[in-house]
């Protein structure tokens, strides 16, 4: 797993004792709060609706359990005993003081963990596929890539000062788990037919008030050329992307208003001015980082545990549990472990210090200390026996870590929305508690099968709710909260963004029409179709009269 | 025509705390909606305002606004009351006398 080397940890604690300073400073009257304002956005430290809030990265989404039972420490110290997980794979802090703030930040950083670039109008951390160098259909892990982009782009003089904020991220496996084409970059492994692996570079993605899908500018980019073509990209975006307006000023606009091919055609004449030699990356450096996500030592083991089988007959709650919550993983007796954090009626991605601490204690009896967080704010416990299912699953049991509802109606993802964010128009969180209060049955939810809704309190899109094959936009209509479907997003490979289904509901009315709407899809589902390919099939009409059947 | 003046109260978040606070009407910074110092009137108001202005400049708190309430003394707006009462998915982290509607 990566450790800071010598000059990243020199770096983040001069952060650290930079910080102390300016809030020093700030607390003194040196600084005035516009003063201070872009410092503490630059520490991942907001004002919120409630008090501050503190945004710790977690780069690809990979932490260990000393990082994790730091985070619950900090929570339990620091804050109101609790986390909230989100989409963009880091953890926020809703109840933090200022003049704390910089021993946290030390806290953090002895365990190599910082909230540097989670703000601002820079390169923000880099995301990735929570099952990264354990999936069965990966070509390669790709983090070693997300860390190269990282160091490239930490101190890059040029990109600190973007038009706004830049978000990339990577998956190895062609089949798409970190929503890249929702990103600014995107970057999908592929092998090309000579058999060499190289990236879809997928540029101009995003959610927010414009949603947009990427479009692929380079089919195929040899691995060797990774950070020559993002300069490229970069140069070309910094050049043209529009500084006067903000809700322009990310780089899917830019694309939009150029067109698709004039881009592609910009960036390949940056690209054939540089010196791509002197830009890519040296080998040594490549395989130093490829060393840090070195995976650990794996058994050799038969495919088939019958501890698993003994226990799955045995404990009917453990079969259903397995049944969601297992990843398939490339090591024969091994899979990935989905640790879901979201019980029936709870915060999607809140996890209490005790949570926190259960999960670390789990990943070190059995999943190498290492743990990873979502976009879908869930936990990931990567590598894991299956012989040692049984007993891991009896621990999260006992923390009330034991949801088995990965990827079926209830594991909603959700902003913070009203509840503690002061851009938000609606709540979200109240939403998902009744959602997942209506649709607790496990058989029912196993009956409807694959199916994400997402919820987002306002226009920014934090929520992914374009994304969401059910999406929830949460309005205000003079002083009522009101919420909006979009129908049939889709994040992965195939992504696309979900259509509004026409006028919205009230909080109370939005539950109901989200029954309606499941309910149509069973009665005109096909044998073994999900909700996704039901609605591709047949269209928005069929659900159309099932929304607003009661308004008629 | 100027929209006429609703009544209003002080909100501003504590500087170093960061928790949104209330000015009473003894003119202590509060935690609880409770006391506070009601302006009725747009002369009384404008006089909040620059309070507010002035605690900022002391460096008592962040970001002072006036908050309009309603006959009862409660906040108008929905976000006002939940950033009065607290985050409304979990009792425990509401206060205990939040009145605001559970979604
Ligand atoms: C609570 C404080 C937050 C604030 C003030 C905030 C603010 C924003 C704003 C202004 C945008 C729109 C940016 C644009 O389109 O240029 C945005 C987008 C986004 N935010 Fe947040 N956000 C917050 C919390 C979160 C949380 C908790 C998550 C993760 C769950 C998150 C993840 C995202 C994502 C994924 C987008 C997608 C749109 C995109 O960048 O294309 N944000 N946020
Ligand atoms: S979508 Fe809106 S309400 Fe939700 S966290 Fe983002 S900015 Fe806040």
């Amino acid at each position: 797993m990566y450790r800071y080397d010598e000059f990243d940890q020199r770096f983040v604690e001069e952060r650290v004792a930079q910080f102390r300073d300016q809030a020093r400073r700030r607390l003194s009257g040196a600084l005035t709060e516009e003063e201070f304002r872009p410092l503490r956005l630059m520490n991942g430290l907001y004002l919120q609706l409630h008090a501050y809030m503190l945004r710790v990265a977690i780069p690809y989404g990979t932490l260990s359990s000393a990082q994790m039972r730091k985070l619950a420490d900090i929570s339990e110290r620091h804050d109101r005993g609790y986390g909230h997980f989100t989409t963009r794979q880091n953890i926020q802090y809703n109840w933090i003081k200022l003049e704390e703030t910089a021993d946290i930040l030390a806290e953090l950083a002895s365990v190599q963990m910082h909230a540097i670039q989670t703000s601002g109008n820079c390169i923000r951390n880099v995301t990735s596929d929570p099952f990264a160098g354990a999936a069965a259909d990966e070509f390669e892990d790709p983090r070693p890539t997300g860390e190269l982009i990282r160091q490239w782009s930490s101190l890059h003089p040029e990109f600190s000062f973007l038009p706004r904020k830049f978000k990339i991220a990577v998956t190895g496996s062609p089949n798409d788990r970190a929503a890249v084409k929702a990103h600014d970059i995107g970057l999908r492994m592929i092998r090309n037919e000579d058999g060499d692996l190289g990236y879809e570079v997928i540029v101009g993605g995003g959610l927010g008030r414009t949603p947009m899908i990427g479009k692929v500018i380079r089919g195929f980019l040899p691995k060797a050329e990774l950070l020559p073509y993002l300069e490229a990209v970069m140069r070309v975006y910094n050049l043209h992307g529009r500084r006067d307006n903000k809700y322009k000023a990310r780089i899917k606009i830019l694309v939009h208003e150029m067109g698709e091919e004039p881009f592609r055609k910009e960036v390949e004449r940056e690209y054939a001015r540089l010196d791509v030699e002197s830009l890519a990356a040296p080998a040594e450096e490549v395989e130093r980082i490829q060393a840090y996500f070195a995976p650990p030592a794996l058994e050799n083991l038969p495919e088939e545990s019958k501890a698993f089988e003994r226990a799955r007959t045995a404990d009917p709650d453990f079969r259903i549990w397995a049944e969601t919550n297992l990843h398939p993983h490339r090591a024969p007796g091994y899979t990935s472990v989905v640790i879901s954090l979201k019980p029936v009626g709870g915060a999607p991605g809140d996890a209490t210090a005790e949570q926190m601490r259960v999960a670390a204690e789990a990943a070190d009896l059995w999943a190498f200390g290492e743990l990873r967080v979502t976009h879908e704010q869930n936990l990931v416990l990567a590598h894991v026996k299956k012989d040692d299912l049984y007993p891991l699953y009896r621990k999260l049991a006992g923390a009330g870590l034991d949801s088995a509802n990965r990827g079926l109606v209830t594991d909603i993802i959700a902003c913070p929305g009203l509840d503690y964010c002061a851009l938000a128009t609606a709540r979200s969180i109240p939403i998902a508690q009744r959602l997942t209060e209506r649709f607790a049955d496990p058989k029912r939810q196993r009956d409807i099968g694959p199916l994400s809704i997402k919820i987002s309190g306002c226009i920014n899109a934090c929520g992914h709710h374009h994304i969401g094959h059910i999406g929830i936009l949460g309005l205000d209509k003079a002083g009522a909260e009101f919420y909006q479907l979009t129908l049939g997003g889709d994040p992965t490979e195939t992504a696309a963004i979900g259509e509004r289904a026409g006028a919205g509901f009230s909080a109370e009315g939005v539950v109901d029409a989200i029954e309606r709407l499941v309910d149509r899809y069973l009665e005109i589902r096909e044998p073994s179709e999900t909700f996704l390919q039901t609605y591709r099939r047949t269209g928005a009409e069929s659900f159309k009269d099932a929304l607003y059947a009661e308004a008629g | 025509m100027a929209k006429a003046f609703v009544s209003s109260i002080l909100t501003a978040n504590d500087l170093r705390e960061g928790w949104s606070v209330f000015l009473t009407r003894d003119g202590r910074w509060s935690r609880d909606w409770a006391d506070l110092r009601v302006a009725a009137s747009a002369e009384e108001g404008a006089e909040l305002s620059a309070l507010g202005a002035a605690e900022e400049a002391a460096r008592h708190v962040v970001g002072a606004y006036l908050v309009e309430i309603d006959a009862e003394g409660r906040a108008k707006l929905r976000r006002e009351r939940i950033r009065a009462e607290g985050p409304t998915h979990r009792a425990d982290l509401r206060r205990a006398d939040a009145l605001t509607e559970a979604a």
